[in-house]
């Protein structure tokens, strides 16, 4: 493995039931790196997003996330390297709706930090980037869908990940809103992470390094 | 992991446990009312079983025919009773002997006679095996005096100071028509429901009746008083290896009435516990369960974010916790006042037994304990189903 490289898949293949939901899909994504997947719904972007993101075992293939197998370790180490090394944005209800914007986003920091006062002013700054400070006491459930999908957004980049996996981060916000959300995603390639971008947008998809196509649960191109 | 971030970890669990719960307060005040309403019913409860087995032991035991009960093991009485007795006095751990001999005999006012028991009794340590209700004791060696059963005392209508008359079947050999007749007076009135009944029993002084016997020590039985009650086997076992000529009985096996009344009320309570414990255990494991089944997306999303399965597991446990915790404090206060409602009105009073509700630390400690313990196992489900949730199906499904 490429010491530049955060994320390499070869063969990675998921059956879900009777159906191959990722059939043998090979990648890398390199550090710095800002890669965007494309394709039809239900062409296994997502089911090979939570396997990069070790949520979900594949069936077939071998996943490195730098340099580990994580498949190999055991659950608590896979937990940990989500922990430390990858920040999810996924679709859609995305945060957990009984705490504020505000603890949302320490909650993972507070984990990885074991300090809640340092996660707290972590938060503080990633959500003054994004523009809710003044919703950061609000209630998850009580926040807009895009202002949703910011905090979520925030979340992902508290513990300065190694890799940021994103699905469908604009998918239901408006233009401005997108923008502000794919600024603060994209500002993590500048500092060395990888971002992996799940997306129908085109514009977002052309903001990457790389596009890659997926449909039948393979990818198509590079 | 350091000891600090073990700590701040313990907080980051408990403030999710403790949000989650805060976050539906109906569930929260229906599971917390549930835990509450099992405290507060099973605290009178208990203290309800506890004061009628302590008035019941009171009664047979300890102002009754004592924690051990010496018989003769092959003669008619007890041999050299007087020494035997000042023997057994000098055991360690006993605090009283009281010698008693029992005489068939009819208790007379106004020519209307009933047969009764008479229990002639010799206290040397002051320890009588009847509750004195009303008048005074006999004085040593008492020849006029007699106590009789309240419950007796009002069906032949005499009080404190009537004259009654006595005929005592002696039934020495030899003798078809042995009896003692005495004119006596009334000195006082006891009560008693076990071992020595207030209804068909009369108390006269021993020496006086072994006198009238012929035989000044003549003795039946010992009570032995060591006020254990639940040490009364050991302290049986270890008189019988030391007085080969006597049977001693712990009041277990001498008075299957109250072992057995004990016994009841233990199952009785024993039963009353555990339909508490289904009655909190199952509506809060169903609250918890669908609570947990409710947040599947929550769990995922914290499981995506590096929250471990047992953390999880953890946070769901601390909410049972918090809610048994919870519903004790606030149960509790509500089972003291209840007690304090049924020391003021018992639930039963007959004669001179009154149940009064135990008021101590056991009353509140086992109800709690129990309550909680309850709360906790109906915890475990659920936070096992949750920290066993699969992130990316639920993900995946977006429930």
């Amino acid at each position: 493995m490429n010491e530049a490289e955060v994320l390499r898949a070869e063969g990675l293949t998921r059956v879900l039931g009777e159906v191959t939901a990722v059939a043998g899909v090979s990648l890398t994504i390199a550090a710095g790196e800002w890669v965007s997947l494309v394709g039809p719904s239900g062409c296994g972007k997502t089911t090979l997003l939570q396997m990069l993101g070790l949520l979900d075992r594949p069936t077939a293939g071998q996943l490195r996330l730098a340099g580990v197998d994580p498949w190999k370790g055991t659950v608590s180490a896979r937990t940990l390297l989500r922990r430390e090394r990858i920040g999810f944005v996924f679709q859609g209800n995305n945060l957990i709706e009984y705490l504020t914007a505000r603890e949302n986003v320490a909650l993972p920091a507070w984990r990885l930090l074991g300090s809640r006062g340092a996660a707290l002013a972590a938060a503080d700054g990633l959500l003054d980037r994004l523009g809710l400070s003044a919703r950061a006491d609000t209630r998850a459930a009580l926040l807009s869908m895009g202002e949703g999908q910011r905090v979520a957004s925030a979340r992902a980049l508290v513990n300065r990940p190694q890799v940021v996996l994103a699905d469908e981060p604009t998918g239901n916000l408006d233009k401005a809103s997108g923008e502000i959300v794919m600024a603060a995603l994209g500002e993590v390639c500048v500092t060395g992470s990888a971002l992996l971008v799940v997306t129908h947008d085109v514009g977002v998809a052309a903001r990457a390094n790389r596009t890659l196509t997926m449909s039948d649960g393979r990818i198509l191109d590079r | 992991m350091t000891p600090t971030n073990r700590r701040a970890t313990s907080g980051l669990l408990a403030f999710l446990a403790w949000r989650g719960l805060r976050s539906s307060p109906l569930t929260l005040v229906v599971l917390v009312g549930a835990v509450a309403a099992g405290v507060a019913f099973q605290v009178p409860n208990t203290a309800n079983i506890l004061g009628y087995e302590a008035e019941m032991l009171e009664q047979g035991v300890k102002c009754g025919f004592g924690d051990v009960r010496l018989y003769p093991r092959r003669s008619r009485r007890i041999e050299a009773a007087k020494a035997t007795m000042t023997r057994v006095r000098a055991t360690p751990g006993i605090h009283a002997v009281d010698a008693i001999l029992i005489l068939p005999a009819a208790i007379g006012h106004e020519g209307h006679f009933q047969s009764v028991a008479a229990l002639a009794v010799d206290s040397p340590d002051g320890r009588q095996p009847f509750r004195l209700v009303e008048g005074r004791l006999l004085p040593p060696g008492d020849r006029e005096g007699i106590l009789v059963g309240r419950a007796l005392a009002r069906r032949l209508g005499v009080g404190v100071g009537d004259k009654v008359e006595l005929r005592v079947v002696f039934g020495r050999n030899d003798l078809d028509e042995d009896v003692g007749r005495y004119r006596l007076t009334v000195r006082g009135l006891f009560a008693g429901t076990f071992t020595v009944c207030a209804t068909d029993t009369i108390v006269v002084d021993r020496r006086f009746v072994a006198g009238e016997l012929g035989d000044p020590e003549a003795t039946d039985m010992l009570l032995v008083y060591s006020d254990d009650p639940e040490g009364a086997g050991a302290l049986a076992a270890r008189l019988a290896g030391a007085f080969s000529s006597l049977d001693a009985r712990s009041w277990t096996e001498d008075s299957a009435l109250l072992r057995s009344a004990i016994h009841g009320s233990a199952a009785v309570a024993a039963s009353s516990t555990a339909m508490v414990l289904v009655a909190v255990g199952l509506p809060v494991a169903a609250l918890l369960y669908i609570q947990s089944i409710n947040r599947r997306r929550q769990v995922a999303l914290m499981a995506a974010i590096g929250i471990g399965g047992a953390e999880i597991f953890i946070v769901f446990f601390l909410q049972a916790l918090f809610v048994g915790l919870t519903g004790i404090a606030l149960g509790c206060p509500i089972g003291y006042g209840l007690v304090r409602y049924f020391r003021a009105h018992p639930i039963f009073e007959m004669e001179q037994f009154v149940l009064r509700p135990v008021l101590a630390a056991r009353t509140f400690v086992w109800p709690a304990l129990t309550v909680l313990a309850a709360t906790l196992i109906s915890g475990v489900y659920p936070a096992w189903r949750a920290a066993r949730i699969d992130p990316a199906e639920i993900l995946r499904r977006g429930t």
